[in-house]
């Protein structure tokens, strides 16, 4: 009996380890070759894809894009499965279309999971590094594991392009391998307010948990708010709290005219049911200050009509004109998943492009030869071009995507057919 | 902030409400506790299959009219479940003549719960999901209260009211109050004692699990929504007094009452703070806990 509870536990354990790992990354382990960085003389317009461009010859060794995002919860796993989405479509569309990266080599993307925490993300980083060489890492949702994880960046040299992690800190740092095509907190809160004083609200009730993001996005909302001359009553709940009723009664004393849920992972639906039961929503109108409602199934799933008449901040709507990539990437996902791709999707597949067109043009997997790549080129986006300018403070290597808020009308609608009720237009 | 008398009572009624439900959830792992004198670690993980078991129920057989067909069929399913889980992990920590007892206890229900929380994001993917119920809204005090969250306070204090007609007119009652104060006495009047154990931690499952159940529409079905509830069991069962099921009762509501007045008077950011330094006043004015009793050591 003693050696069969020994084996017992042995065995729970061994599956715990291979049930968990079940989501890594699965290809071998490797070293890819490093060379001298190759020099890049002025900014140039990285390589559209061309017709007859050959496909990658799939016997050669394959470079690896680092995915490190949320696939499990306390982290946001829903957004990280769409970032991932776009990456490995990224992937495709370079070995497809483009003819691979660094002497056409294929392109393959390895996971880490960053489960939102930042110590971990930290970990996976350094492992995607030191077990797979990568020429450099994408993906990152939570700001609190972007900040994390550049330190490790730091250390290692291998590039990070900020994927949805908004903190201005991640920036504002000023490391060569920080890189972002995300909105920035204070260009997000300028919006969000300008949006709140073009629909005529006085009072901006603002809801969000203590991460960095949450935090972050509380001042520069705060900032802005006292620039435009509106009040703000900001409301930071543990990120581990499930129920949310206090804070949100807090908030509806204080008589709000609209509500800035900056919720993540579960507490973000929470806010929206538990407003609904107590009568603040949408009696006071509700912006999520992020594009999480796009996940329309989970959404109406979750919400039903309750979800009706959110407003959502977003930098995707289906009247943009995409680039050559960003329609293939529009056409494939829709073939591939059956539903139109969101902002998340868009984004992740357009960092992986860019970092594999890097080292294509830098012609190296040296660390330095990508970022001064990603410094010095133009690079092809899903929408637009991106350029990575030496800016000042938060705009150091910062690209910013339009800002857009739309408005869900009528329950079960698809991310397509939200209303456009807001463009921001932003100059540095 | 002004805060008003109405508005007073309407954090009260807030934690009260959250307190019933903190209650049930304390009450399984005391109840265990007491009986077996081990910790179960993985009674968030039940309370999460609960709530996955509550919207697969409802989602696929039972419908939203029949939602209450879908707790009474998970307090089924967990209760199986935690019988089958007793037999196979817990029973050889006494059936056998184990020496580390608390060692083994401690590891075997880590690792289930970390295989357990990684089955469910690999069965469930990264969706967070709800089951379609919605009874409405309904006003206590000047408190307008979803008939959900009312359903799963109601729900909880039956429970408890049932749990506590188990316990003191059954003669299984009688018997698991007898294996809490002498697990040896017990066997010397013919009750066969691993299998009281394994029907105590089935019970104490299937709490968790039920409001993992109550609470599946108010807080949402996804892999890690255990992990809080379990953290917030361990505190009031400390509160209450180990092994006490009156002290988990009482120390459930008054968590939910500290926390939500906390959180409105001092610091909202500060939530899960209130409960551990209200832990620690209690222990500086009893260290058994509310209704902890000193053990004698022989």
């Amino acid at each position: 009996m003693k050696k069969r509870s020994t084996l017992l536990v042995g065995l729970l354990v061994l599956i715990s380890i291979l049930v968990s790992s079940c989501g890594g990354g699965a290809a071998p382990t490797q070293q890819a070759p490093t060379s001298a960085p190759a020099p890049v003389e002025e900014a140039t317009q990285a390589p559209a894809p061309q017709e007859t461009e050959p496909a990658a010859p799939a016997n050669l060794e394959p470079v690896y894009i680092g995915a490190l995002l949320p696939q499990s919860e306390p982290g946001a796993p829903q957004a990280g499965t769409l970032i991932l989405r776009g990456i490995e479509l990224g992937a495709e569309y370079v070995n497809e279309e483009l003819g691979g990266s660094v002497d056409g080599r294929p392109v393959e993307v390895v996971i880490g999971d960053d489960k939102g925490t930042p110590e971990v993300g930290a970990t996976e980083y350094r492992r995607l590094v030191q077990e797979y060489n990568i020429i450099g890492a994408t993906g990152q949702y939570h700001s609190s594991v972007a900040l994390a994880a550049i330190e490790v960046a730091k250390e290692l040299g291998a590039p990070i392009i900020m994927t949805q992690a908004s903190s201005k800190a991640i920036t504002e740092t000023g490391y060569p391998q920080a890189f972002r095509t995300h909105l920035i907190d204070p260009v997000r809160a300028l919006a969000l307010v300008d949006f709140a004083k073009s629909q005529g609200y006085g009072k901006i009730g603002y809801i969000a948990d203590n991460t960095d993001f949450g935090v972050g996005l509380s001042a520069a909302v705060e900032e802005a708010a006292a620039e435009a001359g509106l009040e703000v009553m900001s409301t930071i709940y543990d990120k581990a709290a499930v129920d949310l009723t206090p804070e949100l009664l807090q908030l509806q004393a204080w008589g709000p005219d609209v509500i800035f849920n900056a919720g993540t992972g579960n507490p973000e639906h929470i806010i929206i049911d538990q407003a609904y039961e107590i009568g603040l929503f949408p009696e006071t109108p509700m912006v999520a200050t992020s594009d999480w409602p796009y996940r329309s199934d989970e959404y109406w799933q979750l919400h039903g009509d309750k979800g009706v008449g959110i407003y959502i901040l977003t930098s995707y709507h289906k009247d943009m004109a995409l680039t050559t990539a960003g329609q293939w990437f529009h056409d494939r996902y829709m073939q591939k998943y059956g539903e139109a791709p969101t902002y998340s999707s868009y984004n992740g597949f357009g960092d992986a492009l860019i970092l594999a067109m890097a080292a294509k043009i830098a012609g190296s997997t040296d660390y330095d030869a990508i970022i001064n790549a990603l410094e010095s080129n133009e690079f092809e986006f899903w929408a637009g071009t991106v350029t990575f300018p030496k800016g000042e403070g938060a705009l150091w290597h910062q690209w910013t995507p339009p800002v857009l808020i739309t408005q869900y009308t009528a329950a079960n609608q698809k991310q397509d057919e939200a209303t456009l009720v807001y463009t921001f237009n932003y100059t540095p | 902030m002004n805060v008003t008398p109405e508005l007073f009572l309407n954090f009260l009624i807030a934690g009260i409400m959250i307190g019933a439900l903190y209650a049930l959830m304390a009450m399984g792992i005391t109840f265990i506790y007491s009986i077996m004198k081990m910790i179960n670690w993985a009674m968030g993980e039940f309370y999460m299959i609960g709530s996955y078991a509550q919207w697969f129920l409802v989602s696929f057989f039972f419908g939203s009219a029949f939602w209450f067909l879908g707790v009474l069929a998970t307090a089924v399913i967990l209760f199986l479940v935690g019988l089958v889980v007793q037999w196979l992990l817990i029973r050889p920590m006494f059936s056998t003549g184990m020496e580390r007892k608390d060692e083994y206890g401690t590891v075997v229900t880590i690792a289930l719960a970390l295989f357990l929380r990684n089955l469910a994001t690999v069965l469930s993917g990264p969706n967070t999901r709800s089951p379609d119920i919605d009874l409405g809204r309904i006003m206590i005090g000047g408190l307008p209260v979803s008939g959900n969250r009312f359903a799963a306070f109601l729900g909880a204090l039956i429970i408890i009211g049932l749990f506590y007609y188990l316990l003191n007119y059954t003669w299984l009652g009688r018997a698991f109050r007898a294996g809490s104060q002498n697990r040896v006495g017990i066997q010397t009047v013919g009750i066969n004692v691993l299998r009281i154990d394994q029907i105590a931690f089935a019970i104490g499952v299937t709490l968790a699990g039920l409001a993992g159940a109550l609470l599946a529409p108010v807080f949402n079905v996804f892999p890690e929504n255990g992990a809080v509830t379990t953290m917030k069991g361990f505190e009031i069962i400390i509160i209450g007094g180990m092994g006490s099921l009156p002290g988990a009762a009482l120390g459930g509501l008054l968590l939910g009452i500290v926390e939500s007045l906390g959180s409105v008077f001092i610091d909202t950011g500060l939530r899960n703070v209130y409960g551990f330094i209200f832990l620690i006043i209690v222990l500086l004015i009893k260290p058994t806990g509310l209704f902890g009793e000193k053990e004698r050591l022989s």
